[in-house]
């Protein structure tokens, strides 16, 4: 009895030694929580918030995630204002010296990584007012929709652990470069896939498409939103059947958060095909990694133009 | 001939530098290294945030219009009830400070002037100064962030509206597996419409407010989660505040002795596909208000009144703009002898219709049944007066609430987890 209990303590000691090896990592979306474990693998344990088939700018605020966020030693996120809706919040409850909640760059301190240094930012808006809609200050922050940028992405999350683990940093780096060139040869065959995309109209639903336009080509003539964040009118839906048809738009690019009834009654209207992609991992049961939603989307708009 | 001067001048220097010796051969390695750095420093550029002004550091600015349309046993009256400011920025490494002004047809308030600490260790946080004080579970919402279009008449009445606090408040999350917060208070007073104590009055610590709360959350399974909370104050009168009757003399510790307890329970719904904009949450509270009663003919005090009441409170949100809900509240007249004969009962049901999540339309119709069937001005013996009493009014109200948020706004619709 006396051994068993000794056996139970030092397997509980060397668990709770494992457990504190590890760094421990908060990833806000899902495809990140994805990269970070490919660029972490044994040394970090990482935990993620958001669920993939939620709106990223209205992410469900649980109190758990504030006691992660309590003993996280970093967290992971896209930057650029998306989080601005849950993770300033979270950040105060969660009262740890490490991320501290920022106006401007999301989270300050040792702890905060974030994945949208570096990226090439599009839609920097011009004029900020909330007659233009929801917008984002720093520009559009939806980069993760093309896919080159998970390698800046990988890139920032392998600095972030080398900074808060130094120990591991050689690791990192290996990591760092198996995932590179694994996305890279993913990327070079996503490329050759879309090429059929290029110079197709299309409509999306909500105006966090340009990465993907600049990867695919495709010309998104419009949005179903009145305005970035801002529900359809009447006159508005009314306004693009004209546009549509007048465009010859034979695409709508539906994400997968957004209600099906405007996308598809606009597609019965002008005889389009509607294509439903994510905006974030695990939108769908079959895309639980980065590399997974990005071809889940080029397939989705590739069907809807019976590619 | 002048021209050719010039020419040669310009020149000049590219002469002599072509005659200089070449540079070594750049090996491909460090071509490619230098390439690399500044294409880092190019996307780094390019990812820069926009140039700095020159009010970069002034704070975060919001605005929260709140208007209602009510009409009360038929008689219809337009209200502003709060333009509030809101004012938020960071003051240091160290803390953040935050100020809410509402001016509305009852005047200009301060209603929140506060800084909180960033980086205590041990999950510990400080805020001091006026503050709204974690009561329950609505008493950190300002009024128009509210699920319904007034705050339930239990608060009102047990609370005090706003659960305002001047003073001070530890916070520590506790490091369990799930959520759990406790929190302390040390404040002159509770809540904003509470008459029993006023801030302007010096007292010895033991006559200040002191409040607990626990507050713990945790999820049933992906999409249903739970929270429960417990709160105490203790919170004594001061002072002999008094509307209509004879003034009684609440000098004694024992006669100012006010406890004020209360549970919260609530119950979220919220589906993985459709996050914020579908789901169900019902939450409710129950509080205990025990002090001393007054006879209304001779104010002398009497025995303890321990009185009670509560709210149940359900919402349903039925997509991206569309949300309905209702409550019932019950509460018994608190602080006075005859408390028991007093209940007054509520009703209501409300449609919530966001425009946009800056923008939002209510209309509630709300059933108010009372014992109470004195006049307006006060209740003799108490410390209610006549605005206290209002919520209590046996009548049918309906309401329309159109409600705006412009500017930066830290406490917008969605957030908090509150509720």
């Amino acid at each position: 009895m006396k051994r068993m209990i000794l056996t139970v303590l030092a397997a509980l000691a060397l668990s709770i030694q494992a457990d504190a090896a590890a760094l421990k990592i908060v990833a806000t979306f899902p495809e990140l929580a994805d990269i970070s474990k490919e660029i972490g693998g044994s040394n970090v344990s990482v935990t993620g918030i958001a669920r993939g088939t939620e709106d990223p700018h209205q992410i469900v605020m649980k109190p758990s995630f504030a006691t992660k966020l309590n003993e996280a030693d970093g967290v992971v996120y896209n930057g650029l204002t998306l989080e601005h809706s849950f993770i300033p919040a979270l950040l105060e409850a969660a009262a740890n010296a490490r991320m501290v909640p920022d106006t401007f760059q999301t989270c300050v301190g040792p702890g905060c990584i974030d994945c949208s240094a570096g990226i090439h930012i599009l839609e920097k808006p011009a004029d900020l007012s909330r007659a233009q809609g929801e917008l984002h200050p720093a520009g559009n922050p939806h980069y993760e929709l093309n896919p080159e940028n998970g390698v800046i992405v990988a890139k920032n999350i392998a600095e972030g652990f080398s900074r808060l683990d130094p120990a591991h940093a050689e690791d990192y780096k290996k990591n760092l470069a198996a995932y590179t060139a694994k996305l890279k040869a993913a990327v070079a065959e996503l490329k050759k896939m879309a090429a059929p995309l290029k110079g197709v109209k299309a409509i999306s639903h909500h105006a966090d498409i340009a990465y993907l336009a600049a990867f695919t080509g495709i010309d998104f003539v419009d949005t179903v939103e009145l305005k970035p964040g801002v529900p359809p009118t009447p006159p508005h839906l009314s306004k693009l059947v004209d546009e549509m048809k007048a465009q010859q738009v034979k695409l709508v690019v539906r994400e997968s958060q957004y209600s099906a009834n405007d996308a598809d009654w606009l597609a019965e209207q002008t005889g389009a095909k509607v294509a439903v992609i994510g905006v974030m991992a695990h939108a769908f049961a079959d895309t639980p990694t980065f590399i997974a939603f990005q071809e889940h989307n080029i397939k989705a708009l590739l069907a809807a133009i019976g590619k | 001939m002048r021209h050719i001067l010039i020419c040669m001048l310009l020149l000049a220097p590219h002469l002599a530098q072509a005659q200089e010796a070449p540079p070594p051969a750049e090996t491909k390695q460090s071509q490619d290294e230098r390439i690399k750095a500044l294409e880092d420093r190019i996307n780094k550029i390019e990812g820069a945030p926009q140039a700095v002004r020159q009010n970069t550091f002034n704070p975060s600015i919001g605005m929260a219009i709140d208007t209602i349309v009510r009409d009360y046993n038929d008689s219809p009256n337009f209200s502003l009830r709060a333009a509030e400011l809101n004012l938020e920025a960071a003051i240091d490494p160290f803390l953040k400070g935050w100020a809410v002004i509402t001016a509305s047809n009852q005047g200009i308030n301060m209603e929140e002037a506060a800084f909180q600490t960033q980086k205590l260790p041990a999950s510990l946080q400080v805020t001091a100064g006026r503050f709204f004080a974690p009561f329950g579970r609505f008493s950190q919402w300002h009024d128009h962030e509210l699920p319904m279009v007034d705050r339930p008449t239990s608060i009102n009445t047990y609370v005090g509206g706003e659960a305002q606090a001047d003073g001070f408040m530890l916070r520590y999350l506790v490091p369990t597996p799930f959520f759990l917060e406790a929190m302390a208070v040390t404040s002159n007073k509770l809540g904003t419409d509470n008459n029993r104590v006023d801030n302007l009055t010096a007292m010895p610590l033991d006559r200040w407010t002191h409040l607990g709360r626990l507050h713990a959350s945790t999820e049933l399974s992906d999409n249903i989660g739970m929270d429960l909370g417990t709160s105490i104050a203790w919170t004594p009168k001061n002072s002999a505040v008094v509307s209509g009757g004879a003034p009684y003399a609440a000098t004694s510790p024992q006669d100012s002795f006010r406890t004020l307890s209360g549970v919260d329970l609530t119950l979220r719904y919220q589906p993985s596909a459709g996050g914020l904009y579908k789901g169900i949450i019902w939450g409710t509270e129950v509080m205990q208000n025990n002090e001393r009663g007054y006879d209304v003919y001779t104010a002398a005090p009497t025995g303890r009144v321990h009185t009670y009441a509560g709210y149940t409170n359900i919402e349903s949100k039925l997509g991206r703009q569309l949300r309905v809900g209702s409550f019932v509240d019950v509460t018994q007249l608190p602080s006075m002898q005859e408390s028991r004969r007093y209940v007054s009962k509520s009703y209501a049901g409300y449609v919530t219709w966001e425009f946009t999540e800056f923008d939002r339309l209510r209309l509630e119709y709300e059933r108010v049944t009372s014992t109470y069937g004195g006049t307006l001005g006060g209740l003799p013996g108490t410390d209610f007066g006549a605005n206290d009493l209002q919520s209590m009014r046996p009548g049918h109200i309906f309401m329309l609430q159109w409600t705006i948020v412009f500017g930066y706004h830290v406490h917008g619709f969605r957030g908090r987890w509150g509720a």
